[in-house]
């Protein structure tokens, strides 16, 4: 990969995750109206462990393609996740250190973008590739998260489009 | 968007989707061991019809981009998803177009990923950029799904990692 396609690939997860961010943090809001304890079987995350695991594993994976290393270190993941009392703290420090990485994508040289690094030996990459998982990560937790809303007595948020609880509204002049 | 941009996309979203195939087939296959009415709440979708739709719009959405056009019929949806008996069909399905999609969008030229394209009437864009919320939909209730396993009997497959239900490793 060159760096004129890293930049544009890194452009484009840039405005990806930044259309994300407020339907992200709206699913993590919605926790805070239910029950957050609940899942559906014992095995399951529960809700708020799940809304916990979106905002920080999101940010460490975001951080950890700025920095091109991937370094995962559990004794702290559990501390920043336990540093998220309620949904409305997952929410908010999701919404603010997201937006902080997506700034900091921005202003990131091409250079290191394209640099390739090593995924916990698994594969190397391009940095900037590392982003769909960022994203895709994201995606499927929140997912899971909105499969929970109804069941915990929250309601489901619209997210790609109108829900039965948030119905798809059109915008009139 | 250039047309060496609109390739450079079209390959790095054909790869993910490629990548993502097997994972969504495995969850969809799951459906089958569970009781596949199950539904979350009443307001939700069944899981077999939550199955359906992924296949569906994982089948439409990207090939209307690459014809150009979304004429969705809801009957003909509805005639379409009655082909499925149960949700082995409707995984070995997707295994097999979702392939073939995958071939489709490597090949498509530049001209093709670059023409604007009316998504409902909400957005207009770049077919390449209606790759993207085809993958994106894709996931999403891939792991709406994916919640819904165990609580309807059934168990969730590796996804992003290994799952509780995994079986361990053989020695």
């Amino acid at each position: 990969m060159n760096a004129e396609q890293a930049k544009f690939l890194a452009e484009h997860y840039a405005r990806m995750i930044e259309n994300e961010i407020p339907t992200t943090t709206k699913v993590l809001n919605a926790v805070g109206r239910g029950n957050g304890d609940y899942k559906p079987d014992p095995k399951s995350r529960s809700a708020i462990e799940l809304a916990r695991h979106i905002a920080a594993a999101d940010a460490w994976f975001f951080q950890s393609v700025l920095d091109g290393s991937f370094v995962f270190d559990q004794a702290e993941s559990d501390k920043a996740e336990a540093r998220l009392a309620t949904a409305a703290d997952a929410a908010a420090f999701y919404e603010k250190t997201m937006r902080e990485k997506v700034s900091q994508l921005r202003a990131t040289p091409a250079e290191k973008l394209a640099k390739e690094v090593d995924f916990f030996g698994f594969m190397n990459a391009p940095a900037v590739t590392f982003l769909a998982m960022v994203q895709n990560h994201s995606v499927h937790h929140r997912g899971q998260l909105a499969a929970y809303l109804r069941a915990m007595g929250s309601a489901v948020p619209s997210i790609y489009g109108g829900s039965a609880d948030e119905p798809f509204q059109v915008a009139t002049a | 968007m250039n047309a060496e941009q609109a390739k450079f996309l079209a390959d790095h979203y054909a790869n993910l989707i490629e990548k993502e195939l097997p994972a969504t087939a495995a969850v969809l296959a799951a459906v089958n061991e569970g009781d596949r009415n199950y539904k979350p709440d009443p307001k939700s979708r069944s899981a077999f019809d939550l199955a359906v739709h992924i296949a569906r719009a994982d089948t439409f959405l990207i090939p209307s981009a690459l014809k150009g056009n979304f004429d969705n019929d809801p009957e003909a949806g509805k005639r379409w998803a009655a082909q499925f008996s149960d949700a082995a069909q409707v995984a070995a399905f997707y295994r097999r177009e979702v392939s073939e999609t995958v071939q489709q969008v490597r090949a498509a030229d530049a001209d093709v990923l670059l023409r604007d394209i009316n998504f409902f009437g909400l957005v207009t864009g770049p077919a390449a950029n209606m790759l993207v919320f085809a993958h994106d939909h894709s996931l999403h209730h891939r792991g709406q799904l994916a919640a819904y396993l165990r609580a309807m009997g059934s168990k969730v497959p590796n996804i992003y990692g290994p799952s509780a239900d995994a079986e361990p490793a053989r020695t």
